[in-house]
């Protein structure tokens, strides 16, 4: 079965499914908080990651155009 | 999935198998040596739609998983399908497992979910007791378990897995202190917030004890006064599942290097140093124990106080099956556990007191078995073994000749005497407080209870005695 109909059979699934989110397994409020946190920084990390690179290739361009009219 | 006949009812009566309660969906029957996992609709699509990733035939050829197939029985009323699994032989429980095998078991359970992860595919809970063991090699047992994964939810397994694998782990791997008495007490595992109490100060400067033991016991206790807040915290969070795989990766890194502490140094571990025999009475118990493996062939065999195994190695490769060692000793199990990876051998050891053997508790007292309970042996082995319990635990000589006899109807037992040097170094403190202990004494107990096949003098006074029922 391919990605794309595995994720259609998901879908269905998750339209079927009437059991609560977690079933029978008590999660932990405190790892669940932990985790929710986690979750907010990994998103910071990436937006703060993809204005870096934006910054980083912003001025690697910039010396590249130096050296070439110093040639 | 290959079509069987159905509706041929099963010779033995399907019964329910008592620790099978928690998940509404699924239900494990047993029926004679067979296990049987009955579904509902809802969990048949759930795991029809797992087994359509190929996920779980992956682990099935590796072995990692236990087989499944349709079973001939109709599923029970309530259920719409019936699964029969290939049986783990010999069921044993998260705190009879030494350091080596719960290391194992966790390391099983997050590959597992890693590669879940990787089919978006991810596991309803972290149990350990959804790990059994066939000799030393780890396999997972809750095909149930497996479900569709939905992108951005958070690992709720992730409070079970660190109480049940990584905590009693970290109980040896920090403090030096084998998890088996508390595990065994704390079914469920050893709360976070417990252990976190006891971690020292230093663990806020490491990212991975803040993550899994100080922030959750912490946070934990935080949300005792504002739940509602709390609730809608967690139902808003969205992570990522490169975020999930990374918490998944974290805990297998950490797991992995992770050694027991100051079990090398125990009284056992220099065993092979400090022993009491030579070279050659070394031999001739090895002999002894190979003739008896030879000539009874037992497809099981249990081991009492097997120590680092040597013995039960030489069973093993002299007709002996498969065994189960038995050992009240850390160091010595984990000795165990390496020998029996390293020579492959169909033997797995077990953390078991004898005086205080693995009692049924659980829910009913029924969830988890006794060790009474397990199947029995064909054969028991107990070598340098009894003078533990009547001298070391002052327990009757009669009621322990009495408890080796009963486990299996043959085996070879060995009668230390009181001028052995190891028993002299038990008695030193206590004095010789035990005037009805003696080989006379010891043979004659053995004789009222089984035929005595024959005898193997051994050096320093030590006696093999080669029982059958």
């Amino acid at each position: 079965m391919n990605r794309k109909s595995l994720h259609w059979a998901a879908g269905a699934l998750l339209f079927l499914a009437a059991a609560p989110a977690w079933a029978y397994i008590d999660p932990g409020t405190g790892s669940m908080l932990v985790q929710s946190a986690l979750a907010i920084i990994a998103v910071a990390l990436v937006a703060g990651r993809s204005a870096w690179d934006k910054v980083k290739s912003f001025f690697s361009r910039r010396r590249n155009d130096a050296a070439d009219r110093e040639v | 999935m290959q079509p069987t006949a159905r509706s041929r009812p099963a010779p033995e009566s399907v019964k329910r198998h008592p620790a099978s309660f928690r998940d509404p969906d699924a239900g494990v029957f047993v029926a004679g040596a067979r296990v049987l996992r009955a579904l509902t609709a809802e969990a048949a699509a759930r795991y029809d739609a797992v087994r359509a990733t190929g996920f779980i035939d992956a682990l099935e050829r590796e072995r990692l998983v236990v087989g499944s197939r349709e079973a001939p029985e109709a599923p029970p009323a309530g259920f719409a399908r019936m699964l029969e699994h290939e049986a783990v032989g010999f069921v044993s429980h998260p705190y009879e497992w030494p350091f080596a095998l719960l290391k194992r078991a966790a390391l099983l359970h997050l590959d597992i979910h890693q590669r879940a992860l990787e089919r978006e595919v991810t596991l309803t809970d972290a149990s350990a007791y959804n790990v059994q063991f066939r000799a030393v090699r780890p396999v997972f047992i809750d095909i149930a378990s497996f479900r569709p994964y939905r992108e951005g939810e958070l690992w709720s397994a992730h409070r079970q897995f660190c109480e049940q694998f990584l905590n009693p782990l970290l109980l040896s791997a920090r403090f030096g202190i084998p998890h088996h008495a508390w595990y065994r007490g704390s079914l469920e595992g050893i709360a976070t917030a417990a252990l976190a109490a006891l971690w020292p100060a230093s663990g806020w400067m490491s990212p991975r004890e803040l993550v899994h033991v100080l922030l959750p016991a912490g946070a934990e206790r935080a949300a005792a006064k504002r739940t509602r807040a709390s609730v809608e915290k967690i139902r808003r969070a969205h992570l990522p599942k490169a975020g999930y795989a990374a918490l998944l990766g974290q805990l297998r890194r950490w797991i992995a290097g992770l050694e027991p502490r100051g079990f090398s140094a125990t009284q056992w571990a220099d065993y092979a140093r400090a022993r009491n025999y030579g070279a050659a009475e070394l031999e001739a118990k090895r002999r002894v124990v190979a003739e008896f493996a030879a000539r009874q062939r037992p497809a099981t065999l249990w081991d009492l106080g097997c120590n680092d195994g040597e013995f039960t190695e030489v069973a093993l490769s002299n007709g002996a099956g498969s065994a189960i060692g038995f050992d009240a000793d850390p160091g010595a199990l984990e000795l165990a556990c390496a020998r029996a990876e390293r020579a492959r051998l169909e033997f797995l050891p077990l953390y078991q007191d004898a005086s205080n053997p693995s009692p049924a508790q659980g829910w009913l007292g029924r969830e988890r078995a006794s060790l009474a309970d397990r199947p029995p042996p064909d054969a028991v082995m107990a070598l340098a073994f009894e003078h533990h319990l009547a001298l070391g635990r002052n327990l009757p000589l009669e009621q322990v000749v009495a408890f080796l006899l009963a486990i299996a109807p043959k085996g070879l037992v060995e009668f230390v005497p009181k001028t052995d040097a190891t028993v002299q170094r038990m008695l030193a403190l206590k004095g010789d407080i035990f005037p009805g202990y003696s080989e006379a004494a010891f043979a004659a107990a053995l004789a009222a209870r089984a035929r005595l096949v024959r005898t193997d003098a051994l050096a320093g006074g030590r006696k093999l005695f080669w029982f059958e029922a």
